[in-house]
């Protein structure tokens, strides 16, 4: 098959503008509002109400903005956002409703930002110009919550600003991530030619290893000032899979993994908190009144839900500790069923294939490892974070990207998939006036 | 570039099916463990809004029922079944069949797993738990609590045809209803009423275990019934000349030549000790192994496992010794040593033992019934049958006379096992009819003396009471 005649497949299959799509995408989490709404009793003046108009108001004006889906890079991803976003908001009204009437201000400002992103970014290419000043602005953000950061949750990674509480760590990563593929855009051939073996393993030289030693610093460096755990392993796994995708060496990505662990059983011997973390991950039983409390309350909510849920309003995740941030995925899966579980787990899947499947596609390296980068972001953070819910991993207070109540991390969350989504329209722009090109020579 | 990123994407695709696993495991494999857990704050918010099921004795005796959704929970059992029974209180958790039918009590069965807390808070569904019906007959049950007398030990009856507890005794005990004003004082009484001796309590068996070893040494092969041991009172146990260790009858009565029979009717040491090293310490070893000994019984609650030796067969001369008079290392519960003469009194056939009989939903209909199960066959019929006769003898000419029921034939064994807690413990077992028991009983008096004079009569009216309908 030719190029060209994939290409003209492909184009068949993605869908230029889809109502429907967008609609199946809402509903999950429209339902949901409304059956939370009925459960709390008061329908009438029901924050309820406004939280479930102000939702569907926000996709649909974007969605109607650009051209019906149209413009917006991939329907499929932004209706995935979309309906993660549902789900978040309908169990985060259930437990709260006052933060689910902020959270729809996040979501308003987030999409606005992804809005934004797609429609005026001039060229993605010209974020690689910023990729330093990129780097900087992420050192300092984490920086100011190391020196002036509040502690909630364990992890010190809050600045309070008065009014409002923000977590800079949040911005930082997706910062970072455009500076990683700026620096493996440059690096690229140099990382793919290597010049040492040792054990039968490829070694880099020197001198492009250096980059990722200090990444691996940094995530020490955050691990244990910060206590975050869970941004230590998203920085440097997203880092990772970008040098996978930059260099195609396994080998890499294995050593750093040797490496992080490395680190890891280093800081447990050292410092009693990562300890704890990892004690409490192979038995939360043993520690149930303490540090495991939280591991075996989002057990027991996993396990009341059943295989279609208590419905939104009638089961007790109240009980679960911080259940609209870090733990709504166990009071969706007690009040949505394992079915509302498999179906976010089955979102994240998508949306990951879907926004590598553009980094695969793209012409540009830069942006190749932009859209693999943001897309591994989210990817890792909702692995992380449903894996520590569940058990399957130690335990660490990341949100579920779109779906936790907290206006950093979705504000940040949609900023990595407007880039994404950026990344896929100019894919598509690109192709439209290469076609175009083709015909107009076909024609001359 | 390609490869890679669709590399990644494989790995994502993994990695979220191994999550998807994960969601699984804990949300259906799991999901009954954990809807039933008693720290689950659902099963607590549960509890308040339903009718627990009862305890019923085998004939609708009630034990322990709630009088309103929610509790309080009255209990009104026989005293000497608390233990058994258990309790259920809000600070202090369950015990005993309160704690391991806490799902069955709480609706929360096999049948209603997913999904049941929906149906049974909100949807007005069963407001009940299902009830749960014991094998404890309330005759034989009354007449073990007024026989033990309030003294500190344990006494089980069962039917050794079925497994079936037919009653069960632990002393001293507690007051279920009162768990919550007493339990200060409880765990800090030195004589643990809490603490279930019938099924976890541990004592060396002494001279109860003789018919066992009989039993062992005959279907070894070893021993004939017309083998004759010489017993002059005592016998060096040690291997070397300067070794002083002997084991010794009461009193240093010497007893002649015994044979097998004259040596358990007389309960003669000497000979025992002779017999255990004629066996040979594994086979020994084994055959106690084949009679459950040093291995708990599955059981409705808890059961301690006993143990043979302090880990493994490696025995010398002496332990085999003292371990074939039932002393040294081998330490069993009384329910174990029910369970062990049953299978004697049964042909050799030893009865998995249960209590719980059958679980009942709130409207009467049955939803599961025990059915009795074969646990080990440690000895052939015929040495069972040989076994049985001489404990008949031990009871109508030999140191178990006081288990002597007129009109039936009792089979039975005295023990007065020696303990470095003072007195020695007072101990009998047996059945009766000797030939086709319906009742085994194992009775425990703890530094209680003689069995013969002690143990004995307690288990003569438990087995009057068992035994009552044939009796004249």
């Amino acid at each position: 098959m030719t190029r060209d005649t994939r290409d003209a497949a492909w184009s068949r299959r993605v869908p230029s503008s889809d109502d429907t799509l967008l609609a199946t995408a809402l509903l999950p989490g429209m339902l949901g509002m409304l059956m939370a709404t009925l459960a709390s009793g008061k329908l009438e003046r029901s924050p309820g109400w406004l939280v479930l108009a102000g939702f569907s108001g926000v996709f649909l004006a974007c969605h109607v903005l650009f051209g019906r889906g149209r413009r917006v890079g991939d329907p499929v991803i932004f209706s995935l956002v979309a309906f993660l976003s549902g789900v978040g908001l309908a169990e985060v009204l259930r437990l709260d409703p006052g933060l689910a009437t902020r959270q729809v201000g996040h979501l308003a400002m987030g999409v606005a930002l992804t809005s934004a992103l797609v429609a005026f970014t001039p060229d993605l290419r010209v974020l690689e110009r910023y990729r330093f000043m990129a780097a900087a602005t992420s050192c300092v953000l984490l920086a100011s919550t190391i020196i002036f950061g509040v502690e909630a949750g364990g992890a010190k990674s809050w600045l309070d600003l008065g009014p409002v509480a923000v977590q800079p760590s949040e911005a930082a990563k997706v910062l970072m991530v455009v500076f990683y593929a700026g620096y493996l855009k440059d690096t690229r051939v140099l990382l793919r030619r290597s010049s040492r073996r040792l054990l039968g393993v490829l070694l880099p030289d020197l001198s492009y290893a250096g980059p990722l030693t200090l990444m691996w610093g940094l995530a020490l460096v955050l691990l244990v000032f910060q206590r975050d755990l869970g941004a230590a392993v998203l920085f440097f796994g997203a880092f990772l899979l970008m040098l996978y995708v930059a260099s195609g060496r396994a080998s890499y990505v294995l050593g750093g993994a040797a490496l992080l662990a490395a680190g890891g059983a280093a800081c447990s011997w050292l410092f009693p908190h990562v300890r704890a973390r990892f004690i409490v991950w192979l038995n939360p039983w043993r520690f149930m009144d303490s540090a495991g409390y939280q591991t075996v309350q989002s057990m027991f909510a996993v396990a009341a839900g059943g295989l279609i849920g208590l419905g939104p309003g009638r089961g007790m995740p109240h009980v679960i500790p911080a259940a609209p941030t870090d733990f709504v995925f166990a009071a969706i899966c007690e009040e949505m069923g394992l079915l509302g579980g498999f179906a976010v787990i089955g979102a994240y899947a998508l949306l990951v294939h879907r926004g590598l499947f553009w980094a695969s596609r793209a012409r540009d390296d830069f942006r190749a490892l932009l859209a693999a980068g943001m897309t591994s972001l989210i990817g890792l953070q909702a692995l992380t974070i449903v894996g520590g819910v569940l058990g399957l991993v130690p335990l660490t207070g990341v949100t579920l990207p779109f779906v936790s109540y907290g206006g950093s991390s979705m504000i940040a969350s949609f900023a990595a998939i407007g880039l994404v989504l950026r990344a896929a329209r100019e894919e598509q722009e690109e192709q439209e006036q290469e076609q175009e090109g083709g015909r107009v020579g076909v024609e001359g | 570039m390609k490869d890679s990123v669709r590399r990644i994407s494989i790995a994502f695709l993994v990695a979220f099916a191994v999550l998807s696993a994960r969601l699984l495991l804990v949300g259906v494999l799991r999901a009954p463990y954990l809807s039933a857990h008693p720290r689950n704050p659902r099963v607590a918010a549960l509890r308040r809004d339903i009718v627990r099921g009862g305890i019923y004795l085998s004939r609708g005796e009630p034990v322990a029922k709630d009088s309103a959704p929610g509790g309080p929970r009255l209990y009104m059992g026989p005293p000497g079944l608390v233990h058994l029974t258990g309790y259920e209180d809000e600070r202090y958790g369950t015990a005993g069949l309160e704690a391991s039918y806490n799902s069955e009590l709480l609706g929360l069965g096999r049948e209603s797993s997913v999904g049941s807390f929906a149906r049974n808070i909100f949807a007005g569904g069963p407001a009940r738990g299902n009830d749960i019906i014991l094998t404890v007959d309330i005759g034989v049950q009354r007449a073990a609590e007024r026989a033990m007398g309030g003294r500190r030990g344990a006494a089980v009856a069962l039917d050794p045809r079925t497994g079936a507890v037919l009653a069960m005794v632990s002393n001293p005990g507690f007051s279920a209803g009162q768990i919550s004003s007493e339990w200060e004082r409880l765990v800090k009484d030195d004589e643990s009423p809490l603490f279930n001796r019938a099924t976890l309590g541990l004592y060396p068996p002494g001279s109860v275990v003789k018919p066992i070893v009989a039993a062992i040494a005959l279907s070894s092969g070893m021993v004939s019934p017309e083998d004759r041991f010489r017993c002059e009172g005592a016998i060096r146990v040690g291997t070397r000349a300067d070794d002083e260790r002997a084991v010794s009858c009461p009193d240093g009565m010497a007893h002649g030549d015994v044979d097998l029979a004259a040596a358990i009717a007389r309960s003669c040491n000497v000979a025992f000790a002779q017999i255990g090293w004629r066996v040979g310490r594994e086979k020994l070893y084994n055959g106690l192994r084949s009679f459950h000994f040093g291995v708990a019984l599955p059981f409705d609650v808890p059961t301690a496992a006993g143990a043979i030796t302090a880990g493994g067969v490696n025995l010398d001369r002496a332990a085999v010794a003292q371990i074939s008079i039932g002393q040294g290392t081998l330490v069993a519960s009384p329910l174990e040593m029910a369970c062990a003469i049953g299978a004697i009194g049964n042909g050799g056939v030893m009865r998995r033992p249960y209590v719980v009989r059958e679980v009942r939903s709130p409207d009467g209909t049955e939803l599961r019934r025990t059915s009795s199960a074969v646990l080990r066959v440690p000895v052939p019929a015929t040495v069972a049958r040989r076994v049985k006769d001489m404990m008949v003898e031990a009871v109508t000419s030999g140191t178990a006379r006081a288990a002597g029921l007129p009109g039936v034939r009792v089979a039975g064994k005295t023990g007065t096992a020696q303990n470095p807690h003072g007195a020695p413990h007072a101990w009998f077992v047996g059945f009766a009819p000797a030939e086709d028991p319906r009742c085994a009983v194992a009775v425990v008096v703890e530094n209680g003396g003689s069995g013969g004079q002690v143990a004995a009569p307690v288990a003569r009216e438990i087995l009057r009471a068992a035994l009552r309908n044939t009796l004249r």
